[in-house]
């Protein structure tokens, strides 16, 4: 398996800070593991939803990093939520996973 | 933790007048601890005792997104400057002012802050200044997109040279409130402008971080204000977003980042108050893939509670932005399915 965790703030400095979507929350509820948690899970969740339409899922894996699996089997452990979009588009052949492409939004609201 | 050294960063198109400003700005007082790292030693002479020259070097990373350039030598020369000063060789310095190149695009200066461990916990950025040359911005603006990058980014402008023959200042501040529709832009006078316009902004200051954000939403409205020179000049414009009911921040965190990794060139800047469902709104600020870590207020600024986002795009329609917005906040509330890889 590739490792990801990667080396920027979109791609995760390894030993750096948190990705920024990830320090959103109340500091008093940061601070409670259970919330981060269930929100951790809910971003798996929602992430899954978003690759669906790629044929790609991930899995969390220890609370610390996403492992991503792409459409011909080949998984990546990302370190966060941008390291997990940089190897989707890298599995795609380099081609982004645009969020505003209608085809795509078509696929994912159906 | 307390007292991040603030670092400001000076960009701006190539002989738009940078190290004139910067010489001016060095006579004043606040700039008395300040260490200079420049670029290149250029025809102006600046006389600082602690002016530094360092040769740009990136690394471009695995990645290949641009915020994955690295300045490397900026990281090099920080950690350099700490040492001596630990060691005793220098004195200690509170402040810190970088210029880039005529040609440089700022946003990896910004990031390598962010990204390098010793850097985020030892600098912070205090403010991006970027210098409008008064005569030649029209052209520059319709030929380079380095013109439109450093001044998108910039939170005060300085236009040089409105004194000059030649010189169309209207027209360059129109350029420049298209790339940029709320920054504060400052009309240099011979080269002068006072320093503390620019240096000691704190934007990313925890108790001024709603203030820059309101100027934003004030200066750009519904969006609809800058679209024709922008569209026709720069290719640029802003985008107002606002949403009524709560935003889901998972969700809308996830969109972000996927848009940034997709489209993260043509996103220039992002600023937003949002209303996550807490007591106060979660303040925004991005410029380009660098997303600051967003920060919750105890209260918000003002009666106006709904998430208000304002976006600096290139070919990005609103249209679609709210589309796809839409689509995923619809596919947030489907019904839970048992998350992936737990019981």
């Amino acid at each position: 398996m590739r490792n990801a965790i990667g080396v920027c703030s979109m791609c995760g400095t390894l030993g750096a800070a948190a990705h920024w979507s990830e320090g959103a929350g109340d500091r008093a509820q940061v601070g409670a593991r259970r919330l981060v948690l269930r929100e951790r899970l809910r971003r798996t969740e929602l992430l899954n939803r978003a690759l669906a339409p790629h044929r790609m899922a991930v899995d969390e894996w220890e609370e610390t990093a996403y492992v991503l699996r792409g459409p011909t089997g080949a998984s990546v452990l990302c370190g966060d939520l941008a390291a997990v979009f940089a190897e989707a588009q890298r599995l795609r052949g380099g081609r982004p996973l645009d969020p505003l492409d209608p085809a795509y939004l078509e696929a994912l609201g159906g | 933790m307390s007292a991040r050294i603030p670092l400001t960063l000076v960009t701006g198109f190539l002989g738009a007048g940078k190290t004139t400003l910067l010489g001016e700005l060095l006579r004043d007082s606040l700039l008395a601890d300040a260490v200079v790292l420049v670029n290149e030693l250029g025809e102006v002479p600046l006389d600082h005792h602690l002016l530094r020259q360092v040769d740009e070097q990136t690394v471009i990373l695995d990645s290949g997104c641009v915020c994955c350039t690295i300045r490397t030598d900026l990281v090099d020369e920080l950690r350099d400057l700490e040492a001596r000063v630990h060691r005793g060789e220098l004195p200690r310095f509170g402040r810190v002012v970088v210029e880039t190149t005529g040609l440089a695009d700022p946003v990896p200066v910004l990031a390598t802050l962010m990204s390098d461990p010793m850097l985020a916990s030892h600098y912070a950025a205090d403010g991006v200044v970027c210098v409008v040359d008064g005569v030649n911005a029209p052209l520059q603006a319709r030929r380079q997109p380095e013109w439109t990058k450093q001044v998108a980014v910039a939170d005060r402008v300085v236009l040089a040279k409105s004194d000059l023959p030649g010189a169309d200042p209207a027209t360059a501040a129109a350029l420049v409130r298209a790339a940029n529709p709320a920054c504060a832009l400052i009309a240099a006078d011979h080269g002068r402008v006072p320093a503390g316009e620019l240096i000691g902004l704190g934007v990313l200051a925890a108790d001024r971080r709603a203030d820059e954000v309101r100027r934003w939403l004030d200066a750009v409205g519904d969006g609809t204000g800058h679209h024709d020179l922008g569209d026709h000049h720069l290719g640029v414009h802003a985008l107002a977003l606002r949403f009524d009911a709560p935003l889901d921040w998972t969700m809308f965190g996830l969109w972000l980042a996927m848009l940034l990794q997709a489209r993260g060139d043509d996103v220039l800047r992002v600023k937003g108050l949002l209303d996550t469902g807490a007591a106060g709104p979660l303040v925004l600020h991005g410029v380009q893939h660098v997303i600051h870590p967003p920060a919750h207020l105890d209260a918000w600024p003002d009666d106006d509670r709904a998430s208000r986002i304002v976006l600096i795009v290139r070919d990005i329609a609103k249209a679609d932005v709210e589309a796809s917005i839409a689509a995923f906040e619809r596919t947030a509330r489907a019904p839970v399915r048992a998350a992936a890889g737990r019981p």
